[in-house]
Protein backbone atom coordinates (compact mmCIF):
# COMPACT_ATOMS: atom_id res chain seq x y z
CA UNK A 1 0.00 0.00 0.00
CA UNK A 2 2.68 2.47 1.07
CA UNK A 3 4.87 1.22 -1.78
CA UNK A 4 2.08 1.97 -4.27
CA UNK A 5 1.61 5.44 -2.76
CA UNK A 6 5.34 6.16 -3.12
CA UNK A 7 5.30 5.01 -6.75
CA UNK A 8 2.35 7.29 -7.49
CA UNK A 9 4.13 10.16 -5.73
CA UNK A 10 7.29 9.62 -7.78
CA UNK A 11 5.33 9.45 -11.01
CA UNK A 12 3.36 12.60 -10.17
CA UNK A 13 6.57 14.47 -9.31
CA UNK A 14 8.16 13.29 -12.57
CA UNK A 15 5.26 14.42 -14.72
CA UNK A 16 4.88 17.76 -12.94
CA UNK A 17 8.49 18.71 -13.66
CA UNK A 18 10.21 18.21 -10.30
CA UNK A 19 13.98 17.89 -10.66
CA UNK A 20 14.97 14.21 -11.09
CA UNK A 21 17.09 14.43 -7.95
CA UNK A 22 13.86 15.07 -6.00
CA UNK A 23 11.91 12.45 -7.98
CA UNK A 24 14.42 9.80 -6.87
CA UNK A 25 15.51 11.24 -3.54
CA UNK A 26 12.24 12.10 -1.84
CA UNK A 27 10.49 8.69 -2.23
CA UNK A 28 13.72 7.02 -1.04
CA UNK A 29 13.81 9.20 2.10
CA UNK A 30 10.10 8.58 2.73
CA UNK A 31 10.60 4.83 2.28
CA UNK A 32 13.35 4.91 4.91
CA UNK A 33 11.10 6.80 7.35
CA UNK A 34 8.10 4.52 6.71
CA UNK A 35 9.70 1.07 6.59
CA UNK A 36 12.95 1.39 8.52
CA UNK A 37 12.31 3.98 11.24
CA UNK A 38 14.90 2.40 13.51
CA UNK A 39 17.68 2.40 10.94
CA UNK A 40 20.13 5.25 11.74
CA UNK A 41 19.33 8.25 9.52
CA UNK A 42 22.98 8.68 8.53
CA UNK A 43 22.47 5.77 6.13
CA UNK A 44 20.93 8.39 3.79
CA UNK A 45 23.98 10.64 3.31
CA UNK A 46 26.18 7.53 3.33
CA UNK A 47 24.34 6.03 0.35
CA UNK A 48 24.28 9.41 -1.43
CA UNK A 49 28.04 9.75 -1.12
CA UNK A 50 28.40 6.09 -2.07
CA UNK A 51 26.94 6.89 -5.50
CA UNK A 52 29.63 9.49 -6.16
CA UNK A 53 32.73 8.13 -4.44
CA UNK A 54 33.29 5.28 -6.93
CA UNK A 55 36.55 4.67 -8.79
CA UNK A 56 34.89 3.32 -11.97
CA UNK A 57 32.71 6.41 -12.31
CA UNK A 58 35.71 8.73 -12.28
CA UNK A 59 35.98 8.22 -16.05
CA UNK A 60 32.67 10.05 -16.62
CA UNK A 61 33.83 13.59 -15.71
CA UNK A 62 36.95 13.09 -17.81
CA UNK A 63 35.01 11.90 -20.86
CA UNK A 64 32.51 14.78 -20.48
CA UNK A 65 35.29 17.34 -20.20
CA UNK A 66 37.14 15.88 -23.21
CA UNK A 67 33.93 15.89 -25.28
CA UNK A 68 33.16 19.53 -24.40
CA UNK A 69 36.71 20.56 -25.28
CA UNK A 70 36.46 18.86 -28.66
CA UNK A 71 32.95 20.12 -29.39
CA UNK A 72 34.07 23.75 -28.95
CA UNK A 73 37.40 23.32 -30.67
CA UNK A 74 38.32 22.12 -34.14
CA UNK A 75 38.87 18.37 -33.65
CA UNK A 76 35.29 17.61 -34.80
CA UNK A 77 35.84 19.69 -37.94
CA UNK A 78 39.08 17.92 -38.83
CA UNK A 79 37.55 14.47 -38.32
CA UNK A 80 34.62 15.39 -40.59
CA UNK A 81 36.97 16.72 -43.28
CA UNK A 82 38.84 13.41 -43.23
CA UNK A 83 35.72 11.29 -43.57
CA UNK A 84 34.51 13.51 -46.42
CA UNK A 85 37.84 13.18 -48.24
CA UNK A 86 37.46 9.40 -48.00
CA UNK A 87 33.82 8.82 -48.98
CA UNK A 88 32.27 12.21 -49.90
CA UNK A 89 32.45 11.61 -53.66
CA UNK A 90 30.58 8.28 -53.62
CA UNK A 91 26.84 8.19 -54.45
CA UNK A 92 25.13 9.49 -51.30
CA UNK A 93 28.58 10.47 -50.10
CA UNK A 94 27.57 13.56 -48.14
CA UNK A 95 24.91 11.59 -46.26
CA UNK A 96 27.37 8.78 -45.56
CA UNK A 97 29.90 11.38 -44.44
CA UNK A 98 27.41 12.56 -41.80
CA UNK A 99 26.94 9.04 -40.42
CA UNK A 100 30.66 8.29 -40.66
CA UNK A 101 31.64 11.54 -38.93
CA UNK A 102 29.23 10.84 -36.09
CA UNK A 103 30.77 7.38 -35.72
CA UNK A 104 34.31 8.82 -35.78
CA UNK A 105 33.42 11.55 -33.31
CA UNK A 106 31.56 8.96 -31.23
CA UNK A 107 34.85 7.14 -30.88
CA UNK A 108 36.23 10.05 -28.89
CA UNK A 109 33.08 11.27 -27.18
CA UNK A 110 30.46 9.37 -25.20
CA UNK A 111 27.51 11.70 -25.43
CA UNK A 112 24.90 11.99 -28.19
CA UNK A 113 23.88 15.61 -27.48
CA UNK A 114 27.55 16.68 -27.59
CA UNK A 115 27.85 14.95 -30.97
CA UNK A 116 24.82 16.78 -32.37
CA UNK A 117 26.22 20.07 -31.10
CA UNK A 118 29.66 19.41 -32.56
CA UNK A 119 28.66 18.02 -35.95
CA UNK A 120 25.19 19.40 -36.68
CA UNK A 121 26.36 22.80 -37.85
CA UNK A 122 29.07 21.23 -40.01
CA UNK A 123 26.93 18.63 -41.76
CA UNK A 124 23.55 20.31 -42.20
CA UNK A 125 24.55 22.95 -44.79
CA UNK A 126 26.39 20.34 -46.87
CA UNK A 127 23.47 17.93 -46.80
CA UNK A 128 21.14 20.69 -47.97
CA UNK A 129 23.55 21.73 -50.73
CA UNK A 130 23.71 18.13 -51.96
CA UNK A 131 19.94 18.22 -52.39
CA UNK A 132 18.58 16.31 -49.39
CA UNK A 133 15.28 17.69 -48.02
CA UNK A 134 15.49 19.70 -44.79
CA UNK A 135 13.61 17.16 -42.68
CA UNK A 136 15.82 14.29 -43.87
CA UNK A 137 18.96 16.26 -43.05
CA UNK A 138 17.74 17.08 -39.54
CA UNK A 139 16.54 13.52 -38.90
CA UNK A 140 19.83 12.10 -40.12
CA UNK A 141 21.86 14.33 -37.80
CA UNK A 142 19.72 13.61 -34.73
CA UNK A 143 19.74 9.86 -35.39
CA UNK A 144 23.41 9.44 -36.37
CA UNK A 145 24.48 11.04 -33.11
CA UNK A 146 23.17 7.92 -31.35
CA UNK A 147 26.17 6.04 -32.65
CA UNK A 148 28.21 8.10 -30.17
CA UNK A 149 26.33 6.47 -27.32
CA UNK A 150 27.13 2.99 -28.60
CA UNK A 151 30.64 3.39 -29.99
CA UNK A 152 33.07 3.53 -27.08
CA UNK A 153 33.62 5.50 -24.95
CA UNK A 154 30.01 5.61 -23.75
CA UNK A 155 28.82 7.20 -20.53
CA UNK A 156 25.65 5.08 -20.58
CA UNK A 157 27.70 1.88 -20.61
CA UNK A 158 29.98 3.07 -17.80
CA UNK A 159 26.92 3.62 -15.61
CA UNK A 160 25.42 0.25 -16.62
CA UNK A 161 28.75 -1.40 -15.81
CA UNK A 162 28.78 0.23 -12.38
CA UNK A 163 25.20 -0.81 -11.54
CA UNK A 164 25.60 -4.42 -12.66
CA UNK A 165 29.31 -5.08 -12.13
CA UNK A 166 29.81 -5.88 -15.83
CA UNK A 167 33.27 -5.26 -17.32
CA UNK A 168 33.35 -1.83 -18.94
CA UNK A 169 36.03 -2.87 -21.44
CA UNK A 170 33.79 -5.76 -22.56
CA UNK A 171 30.74 -3.47 -22.85
CA UNK A 172 32.81 -1.05 -24.92
CA UNK A 173 33.89 -3.84 -27.30
CA UNK A 174 30.29 -5.02 -27.75
CA UNK A 175 29.16 -1.42 -28.23
CA UNK A 176 31.64 -0.96 -31.04
CA UNK A 177 30.00 -3.78 -33.03
CA UNK A 178 26.43 -2.70 -32.29
CA UNK A 179 27.33 0.93 -33.11
CA UNK A 180 28.75 -0.13 -36.46
CA UNK A 181 25.67 -2.26 -37.23
CA UNK A 182 23.46 0.75 -36.49
CA UNK A 183 25.66 3.09 -38.54
CA UNK A 184 25.56 0.75 -41.54
CA UNK A 185 21.76 0.49 -41.23
CA UNK A 186 21.52 4.29 -41.31
CA UNK A 187 23.79 4.34 -44.36
CA UNK A 188 21.39 1.99 -46.12
CA UNK A 189 18.60 4.45 -45.43
CA UNK A 190 20.78 7.29 -46.77
CA UNK A 191 21.35 5.30 -49.96
CA UNK A 192 17.61 4.81 -50.42
CA UNK A 193 16.95 8.55 -49.91
CA UNK A 194 19.78 9.42 -52.30
CA UNK A 195 18.15 7.43 -55.10
CA UNK A 196 14.75 8.85 -54.28
CA UNK A 197 15.68 12.54 -54.34
CA UNK A 198 18.62 12.25 -56.74
CA UNK A 199 21.03 13.93 -54.34
CA UNK A 200 24.30 15.16 -55.82
CA UNK A 201 27.66 13.61 -54.97
CA UNK A 202 30.56 15.58 -53.64
CA UNK A 203 33.55 16.19 -55.95
CA UNK A 204 36.19 13.54 -55.96
CA UNK A 205 39.18 14.96 -54.10
CA UNK A 206 42.61 14.72 -55.70
CA UNK A 207 45.25 12.62 -54.03
CA UNK A 208 46.92 15.79 -52.75
CA UNK A 209 43.66 17.03 -51.23
CA UNK A 210 43.12 13.72 -49.49
CA UNK A 211 46.63 13.73 -48.14
CA UNK A 212 46.09 17.31 -46.96
CA UNK A 213 42.90 16.39 -45.09
CA UNK A 214 44.64 13.51 -43.37
CA UNK A 215 47.68 15.61 -42.49
CA UNK A 216 45.45 18.32 -41.02
CA UNK A 217 43.49 15.74 -39.09
CA UNK A 218 46.33 13.49 -37.96
CA UNK A 219 46.39 14.94 -34.45
CA UNK A 220 42.61 14.58 -34.15
CA UNK A 221 42.86 10.98 -35.35
CA UNK A 222 45.37 10.30 -32.58
CA UNK A 223 42.61 10.62 -30.00
CA UNK A 224 40.56 7.50 -30.85
CA UNK A 225 43.84 5.63 -31.19
CA UNK A 226 44.85 6.70 -27.69
CA UNK A 227 41.47 5.83 -26.18
CA UNK A 228 40.67 2.53 -27.90
CA UNK A 229 44.24 1.41 -28.51
CA UNK A 230 45.16 2.21 -24.93
CA UNK A 231 42.25 0.31 -23.43
CA UNK A 232 42.52 -2.82 -25.58
CA UNK A 233 46.30 -3.10 -25.51
CA UNK A 234 45.94 -3.13 -21.74
CA UNK A 235 48.04 0.02 -21.23
CA UNK A 236 45.15 2.06 -19.79
CA UNK A 237 42.00 1.43 -17.84
CA UNK A 238 38.94 3.26 -19.18
CA UNK A 239 39.37 5.97 -16.52
CA UNK A 240 43.03 6.47 -17.37
CA UNK A 241 42.23 6.65 -21.07
CA UNK A 242 39.64 9.32 -20.29
CA UNK A 243 42.09 11.47 -18.31
CA UNK A 244 44.73 11.11 -21.01
CA UNK A 245 42.08 12.08 -23.58
CA UNK A 246 41.45 15.35 -21.68
CA UNK A 247 45.11 16.29 -21.60
CA UNK A 248 45.55 15.25 -25.23
CA UNK A 249 42.48 17.27 -26.31
CA UNK A 250 43.72 20.36 -24.43
CA UNK A 251 47.15 19.97 -26.02
CA UNK A 252 45.83 19.48 -29.56
CA UNK A 253 43.18 22.23 -29.38
CA UNK A 254 45.36 24.81 -27.63
CA UNK A 255 48.93 24.12 -28.72
CA UNK A 256 48.56 22.49 -32.16
CA UNK A 257 45.34 23.91 -33.67
CA UNK A 258 45.17 27.03 -31.47
CA UNK A 259 41.38 26.69 -31.35
CA UNK A 260 40.99 28.52 -28.01
CA UNK A 261 42.97 30.12 -25.17
CA UNK A 262 43.25 29.80 -21.38
CA UNK A 263 40.19 31.87 -20.55
CA UNK A 264 38.02 29.68 -22.80
CA UNK A 265 39.56 26.57 -21.21
CA UNK A 266 38.39 27.70 -17.76
CA UNK A 267 34.94 28.52 -19.11
CA UNK A 268 34.62 25.06 -20.68
CA UNK A 269 35.88 23.42 -17.47
CA UNK A 270 33.20 25.21 -15.45
CA UNK A 271 30.46 24.26 -17.88
CA UNK A 272 31.61 20.61 -17.93
CA UNK A 273 31.73 20.59 -14.13
CA UNK A 274 28.10 21.73 -13.90
CA UNK A 275 27.11 18.97 -16.36
CA UNK A 276 29.01 16.48 -14.20
CA UNK A 277 27.22 17.72 -11.06
CA UNK A 278 23.82 17.34 -12.73
CA UNK A 279 24.61 13.74 -13.79
CA UNK A 280 26.29 12.63 -10.56
CA UNK A 281 23.53 13.87 -8.28
CA UNK A 282 21.30 11.45 -10.22
CA UNK A 283 23.81 8.65 -9.61
CA UNK A 284 23.87 9.61 -5.93
CA UNK A 285 20.09 9.68 -5.55
CA UNK A 286 19.83 6.55 -7.70
CA UNK A 287 22.19 4.73 -5.32
CA UNK A 288 20.02 5.83 -2.39
CA UNK A 289 16.81 4.80 -4.12
CA UNK A 290 18.06 1.42 -5.31
CA UNK A 291 19.20 0.60 -1.75
CA UNK A 292 15.61 0.85 -0.55
CA UNK A 293 14.20 -0.80 -3.70
CA UNK A 294 16.42 -3.83 -3.06
CA UNK A 295 15.62 -3.82 0.69
CA UNK A 296 11.93 -3.89 -0.19
CA UNK A 297 12.58 -7.00 -2.29
CA UNK A 298 11.30 -5.47 -5.54
CA UNK A 299 13.66 -7.52 -7.78
CA UNK A 300 12.42 -10.75 -6.10
CA UNK A 301 8.81 -9.71 -6.61
CA UNK A 302 9.54 -8.96 -10.27
CA UNK A 303 11.25 -12.33 -10.72
CA UNK A 304 8.35 -14.17 -9.07
CA UNK A 305 5.94 -12.38 -11.39
CA UNK A 306 7.98 -13.28 -14.47
CA UNK A 307 8.03 -16.95 -13.36
CA UNK A 308 4.31 -16.93 -12.69
CA UNK A 309 3.65 -15.55 -16.17
CA UNK A 310 5.89 -18.33 -17.48
CA UNK A 311 8.09 -15.89 -19.40
CA UNK A 312 11.25 -17.12 -21.09
CA UNK A 313 14.13 -14.89 -22.16
CA UNK A 314 12.54 -14.18 -25.55
CA UNK A 315 9.30 -12.81 -24.15
CA UNK A 316 11.07 -11.10 -21.22
CA UNK A 317 13.40 -9.17 -23.54
CA UNK A 318 10.43 -8.17 -25.67
CA UNK A 319 8.77 -6.85 -22.52
CA UNK A 320 11.98 -4.99 -21.54
CA UNK A 321 12.16 -3.44 -25.01
CA UNK A 322 8.58 -2.19 -24.82
CA UNK A 323 8.99 -0.89 -21.27
CA UNK A 324 12.21 0.99 -22.04
CA UNK A 325 10.88 2.37 -25.32
CA UNK A 326 7.92 3.92 -23.56
CA UNK A 327 10.05 5.13 -20.62
CA UNK A 328 12.62 6.52 -23.05
CA UNK A 329 10.01 8.77 -24.65
CA UNK A 330 9.71 10.64 -21.36
CA UNK A 331 12.73 10.10 -19.09
CA UNK A 332 16.41 10.96 -19.61
CA UNK A 333 18.91 8.13 -20.29
CA UNK A 334 20.75 8.11 -16.97
CA UNK A 335 17.55 8.14 -14.92
CA UNK A 336 16.23 5.20 -16.96
CA UNK A 337 19.30 3.16 -16.07
CA UNK A 338 19.04 4.05 -12.39
CA UNK A 339 15.28 3.48 -12.17
CA UNK A 340 14.95 0.21 -14.10
CA UNK A 341 18.24 -1.69 -14.30
CA UNK A 342 18.54 -2.58 -10.57
CA UNK A 343 15.19 -4.41 -10.87
CA UNK A 344 15.41 -5.78 -14.42
CA UNK A 345 19.01 -6.98 -14.36
CA UNK A 346 18.59 -9.70 -11.68
CA UNK A 347 15.56 -11.03 -13.55
CA UNK A 348 17.46 -11.07 -16.85
CA UNK A 349 20.38 -12.84 -15.17
CA UNK A 350 18.01 -15.43 -13.65
CA UNK A 351 16.59 -16.13 -17.12
CA UNK A 352 20.10 -16.74 -18.45
CA UNK A 353 20.54 -13.53 -20.45
CA UNK A 354 24.21 -12.58 -20.83
CA UNK A 355 24.97 -9.37 -18.84
CA UNK A 356 26.82 -7.94 -21.84
CA UNK A 357 23.96 -8.69 -24.21
CA UNK A 358 21.48 -7.16 -21.76
CA UNK A 359 23.66 -4.04 -21.40
CA UNK A 360 23.79 -3.45 -25.13
CA UNK A 361 20.08 -4.02 -25.50
CA UNK A 362 19.39 -1.49 -22.73
CA UNK A 363 21.80 1.02 -24.28
CA UNK A 364 20.22 0.64 -27.72
CA UNK A 365 16.78 1.15 -26.19
CA UNK A 366 18.04 4.31 -24.54
CA UNK A 367 19.40 5.47 -27.90
CA UNK A 368 16.01 5.03 -29.51
CA UNK A 369 14.39 6.88 -26.61
CA UNK A 370 16.65 9.84 -27.33
CA UNK A 371 15.21 10.32 -30.81
CA UNK A 372 11.59 9.33 -30.10
CA UNK A 373 8.98 12.08 -29.90
CA UNK A 374 7.62 13.77 -27.88
CA UNK A 375 10.58 14.27 -25.50
CA UNK A 376 13.62 12.63 -27.11
CA UNK A 377 16.56 14.78 -26.01
CA UNK A 378 18.40 14.67 -29.35
CA UNK A 379 15.37 16.14 -31.14
CA UNK A 380 15.55 19.23 -28.97
CA UNK A 381 19.32 19.53 -29.14
CA UNK A 382 19.15 19.31 -32.94
CA UNK A 383 16.39 21.90 -33.01
CA UNK A 384 18.21 24.35 -30.74
CA UNK A 385 21.68 23.85 -32.27
CA UNK A 386 20.46 24.37 -35.82
CA UNK A 387 17.69 26.83 -34.93
CA UNK A 388 14.92 24.92 -36.70
CA UNK A 389 11.46 24.09 -35.35
CA UNK A 390 11.41 20.81 -33.45
CA UNK A 391 8.36 19.78 -35.50
CA UNK A 392 10.53 19.64 -38.65
CA UNK A 393 13.07 17.45 -36.86
CA UNK A 394 10.26 15.16 -35.73
CA UNK A 395 8.86 14.87 -39.28
CA UNK A 396 12.28 13.73 -40.45
CA UNK A 397 13.00 11.28 -37.65
CA UNK A 398 10.36 8.58 -38.32
CA UNK A 399 12.24 6.57 -40.99
CA UNK A 400 15.25 6.47 -38.67
CA UNK A 401 13.15 5.21 -35.78
CA UNK A 402 11.90 2.46 -38.09
CA UNK A 403 15.45 1.40 -39.01
CA UNK A 404 16.43 1.62 -35.37
CA UNK A 405 13.62 -0.71 -34.29
CA UNK A 406 14.69 -3.24 -36.92
CA UNK A 407 18.26 -3.12 -35.54
CA UNK A 408 16.85 -3.49 -32.02
CA UNK A 409 15.05 -6.71 -32.98
CA UNK A 410 18.27 -8.01 -34.55
CA UNK A 411 20.36 -7.18 -31.47
CA UNK A 412 17.74 -8.59 -29.11
CA UNK A 413 17.41 -11.99 -30.76
CA UNK A 414 20.97 -12.50 -32.03
CA UNK A 415 23.00 -12.22 -28.82
CA UNK A 416 26.22 -13.15 -30.64
CA UNK A 417 26.38 -9.69 -32.26
CA UNK A 418 26.87 -8.16 -28.82
CA UNK A 419 29.04 -10.82 -27.25
CA UNK A 420 31.36 -12.15 -29.99
CA UNK A 421 33.96 -9.35 -30.09
CA UNK A 422 34.29 -8.96 -26.29
CA UNK A 423 34.86 -12.74 -26.02
CA UNK A 424 37.49 -12.56 -28.73
CA UNK A 425 39.34 -9.58 -27.23
CA UNK A 426 39.13 -10.18 -23.49
CA UNK B 1 22.55 41.15 -1.61
CA UNK B 2 22.93 40.91 -5.37
CA UNK B 3 26.69 41.46 -5.22
CA UNK B 4 27.03 38.84 -2.50
CA UNK B 5 25.23 36.33 -4.71
CA UNK B 6 27.34 37.29 -7.71
CA UNK B 7 30.49 36.78 -5.64
CA UNK B 8 29.23 33.38 -4.46
CA UNK B 9 28.48 32.41 -8.04
CA UNK B 10 31.99 33.31 -9.15
CA UNK B 11 33.55 31.44 -6.24
CA UNK B 12 31.54 28.31 -7.00
CA UNK B 13 32.33 28.58 -10.71
CA UNK B 14 36.05 29.09 -10.15
CA UNK B 15 36.16 26.24 -7.62
CA UNK B 16 34.46 23.64 -9.83
CA UNK B 17 36.50 24.69 -12.89
CA UNK B 18 39.73 24.40 -10.90
CA UNK B 19 38.73 20.99 -9.51
CA UNK B 20 37.89 19.74 -13.02
CA UNK B 21 41.23 20.81 -14.47
CA UNK B 22 43.36 19.69 -11.51
CA UNK B 23 41.66 16.27 -11.41
CA UNK B 24 42.30 15.63 -15.09
CA UNK B 25 45.93 16.71 -14.96
CA UNK B 26 46.68 14.74 -11.77
CA UNK B 27 45.14 11.56 -13.14
CA UNK B 28 46.99 11.85 -16.45
CA UNK B 29 50.27 12.52 -14.61
CA UNK B 30 49.62 9.35 -12.63
CA UNK B 31 49.44 7.34 -15.87
CA UNK B 32 52.51 9.07 -17.27
CA UNK B 33 54.58 8.30 -14.18
CA UNK B 34 53.53 4.66 -14.20
CA UNK B 35 54.38 4.19 -17.86
CA UNK B 36 57.59 6.20 -17.97
CA UNK B 37 59.06 5.93 -14.48
CA UNK B 38 57.34 3.03 -12.80
CA UNK B 39 59.70 2.99 -9.83
CA UNK B 40 58.20 6.32 -8.69
CA UNK B 41 54.61 5.14 -9.09
CA UNK B 42 54.28 4.22 -5.41
CA UNK B 43 54.89 7.84 -4.48
CA UNK B 44 51.84 8.85 -6.51
CA UNK B 45 49.42 6.31 -5.05
CA UNK B 46 47.48 9.13 -3.37
CA UNK B 47 46.32 10.54 -6.71
CA UNK B 48 43.39 8.14 -7.25
CA UNK B 49 41.96 8.97 -3.84
CA UNK B 50 42.62 12.70 -4.20
CA UNK B 51 40.67 12.63 -7.47
CA UNK B 52 37.72 10.94 -5.77
CA UNK B 53 37.74 13.64 -3.07
CA UNK B 54 37.93 16.30 -5.79
CA UNK B 55 35.05 14.66 -7.67
CA UNK B 56 32.84 14.68 -4.56
CA UNK B 57 33.54 18.37 -3.97
CA UNK B 58 33.02 19.20 -7.65
CA UNK B 59 29.66 17.40 -7.72
CA UNK B 60 28.22 18.88 -4.53
CA UNK B 61 29.61 22.39 -5.10
CA UNK B 62 28.09 22.30 -8.59
CA UNK B 63 24.54 21.51 -7.41
CA UNK B 64 23.51 25.10 -6.76
CA UNK B 65 24.98 26.38 -10.01
CA UNK B 66 23.24 23.61 -11.94
CA UNK B 67 19.85 24.58 -10.50
CA UNK B 68 20.44 28.26 -11.12
CA UNK B 69 21.47 27.65 -14.74
CA UNK B 70 18.43 25.35 -15.25
CA UNK B 71 20.76 22.45 -15.89
CA UNK B 72 19.44 20.10 -13.22
CA UNK B 73 17.68 17.35 -15.13
CA UNK B 74 13.89 17.59 -15.00
CA UNK B 75 11.05 16.68 -17.32
CA UNK B 76 9.48 20.11 -17.72
CA UNK B 77 7.76 19.65 -21.09
CA UNK B 78 4.30 19.29 -19.55
CA UNK B 79 4.81 22.07 -17.03
CA UNK B 80 5.81 24.50 -19.77
CA UNK B 81 2.57 23.84 -21.61
CA UNK B 82 0.29 24.52 -18.66
CA UNK B 83 -1.51 27.82 -18.17
CA UNK B 84 0.27 30.27 -15.91
CA UNK B 85 -2.38 30.02 -13.19
CA UNK B 86 -1.82 26.26 -12.88
CA UNK B 87 1.94 26.54 -13.21
CA UNK B 88 2.49 28.86 -10.26
CA UNK B 89 1.27 26.56 -7.48
CA UNK B 90 3.22 23.64 -9.01
CA UNK B 91 6.37 25.70 -9.13
CA UNK B 92 5.78 26.75 -5.54
CA UNK B 93 5.44 23.08 -4.55
CA UNK B 94 8.66 22.17 -6.39
CA UNK B 95 10.68 24.94 -4.76
CA UNK B 96 9.31 24.26 -1.27
CA UNK B 97 9.98 20.53 -1.63
CA UNK B 98 13.46 21.24 -2.98
CA UNK B 99 14.24 23.60 -0.11
CA UNK B 100 13.00 21.21 2.59
CA UNK B 101 14.74 18.21 1.00
CA UNK B 102 18.06 20.06 0.60
CA UNK B 103 18.06 21.28 4.19
CA UNK B 104 17.10 17.84 5.54
CA UNK B 105 19.92 16.14 3.63
CA UNK B 106 22.30 18.97 4.65
CA UNK B 107 21.44 18.34 8.30
CA UNK B 108 21.90 14.55 8.03
CA UNK B 109 25.16 14.92 6.13
CA UNK B 110 26.47 17.43 8.67
CA UNK B 111 25.74 14.85 11.37
CA UNK B 112 27.70 12.15 9.61
CA UNK B 113 30.54 14.55 8.74
CA UNK B 114 30.99 15.44 12.41
CA UNK B 115 30.67 11.78 13.39
CA UNK B 116 33.38 10.75 10.94
CA UNK B 117 35.61 13.70 11.83
CA UNK B 118 35.42 12.84 15.55
CA UNK B 119 36.03 9.15 14.94
CA UNK B 120 39.52 10.01 13.69
CA UNK B 121 38.98 7.88 10.57
CA UNK B 122 41.62 8.88 8.03
CA UNK B 123 41.99 8.24 4.32
CA UNK B 124 44.41 5.37 3.57
CA UNK B 125 46.68 7.21 1.14
CA UNK B 126 46.01 10.92 1.64
CA UNK B 127 46.65 11.04 5.36
CA UNK B 128 43.80 13.46 6.04
CA UNK B 129 40.52 12.93 7.88
CA UNK B 130 37.74 11.23 5.88
CA UNK B 131 35.60 14.05 7.27
CA UNK B 132 36.92 16.20 4.39
CA UNK B 133 35.22 13.87 1.94
CA UNK B 134 31.88 13.96 3.78
CA UNK B 135 32.06 17.74 4.31
CA UNK B 136 31.33 18.32 0.61
CA UNK B 137 27.74 17.19 1.17
CA UNK B 138 26.50 19.65 3.85
CA UNK B 139 28.15 22.51 1.94
CA UNK B 140 26.66 21.42 -1.38
CA UNK B 141 23.15 20.83 -0.10
CA UNK B 142 23.10 24.19 1.70
CA UNK B 143 24.08 25.84 -1.60
CA UNK B 144 21.32 23.90 -3.37
CA UNK B 145 18.81 24.86 -0.66
CA UNK B 146 19.83 28.50 -1.05
CA UNK B 147 19.04 28.33 -4.79
CA UNK B 148 15.63 26.76 -4.13
CA UNK B 149 14.95 29.55 -1.61
CA UNK B 150 15.95 32.17 -4.17
CA UNK B 151 13.61 30.57 -6.70
CA UNK B 152 10.82 31.00 -4.16
CA UNK B 153 11.46 34.69 -3.72
CA UNK B 154 12.62 35.59 -7.21
CA UNK B 155 10.42 37.92 -9.20
CA UNK B 156 10.61 35.77 -12.29
CA UNK B 157 10.51 32.15 -11.33
CA UNK B 158 12.20 29.23 -13.01
CA UNK B 159 9.76 29.30 -15.89
CA UNK B 160 10.17 32.98 -16.48
CA UNK B 161 6.72 33.72 -15.04
CA UNK B 162 6.72 37.38 -14.07
CA UNK B 163 4.97 38.08 -10.78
Amino acid sequence: MIVAALCVLALAMLVLGFEMLLVMGLPAVLAKLAFHPNMPAVIIPQKILGGVNVGTLLSIPFFIFAADLMARGVIAQRLTAMVRALIGHLPGGIGHTTVGSCMAFGAVCGSAPATVAALGRLCDPELRRAGYPEKFSLGLIAASAECALLIPPSITMIIYGWITGTSIAALFAGGLVVGIVLGVAFMALVQWETWKVGARRGEKPSRAERLGAFKAGAWALGLPLVILGGIYSGVFTATEAAAVAVVYAVFVEMAVYRGFGWRELVRIAESSAVTVAAIFILLAMGALLSHFVVLAGVPDIALALVKKLDMNWVSFLLFVNLLLLVAGMFIDPNSILLLFVPTLYPVAAALGVDPLHFGLLVTLNICIGMITPPFGLDLFVTSSTLRRPVETVIRGIWPFIGVNLAVLVLITYVPAISTALPRLLL
Amino acid sequence: MRTVLELLRRLEGAAVAALMIVMSVLYAVNVGVRELASSYAVKFAWIEEACLYALAWLVFLGLGLALEQRRQIAMTSLLERLARGVRRPIKLAIDLTGLAFSLYIAKLSLDITLLVARSGQASPTLDISTGWLYAAMPVGFVLLGLRYALELFSADGRLGVKS
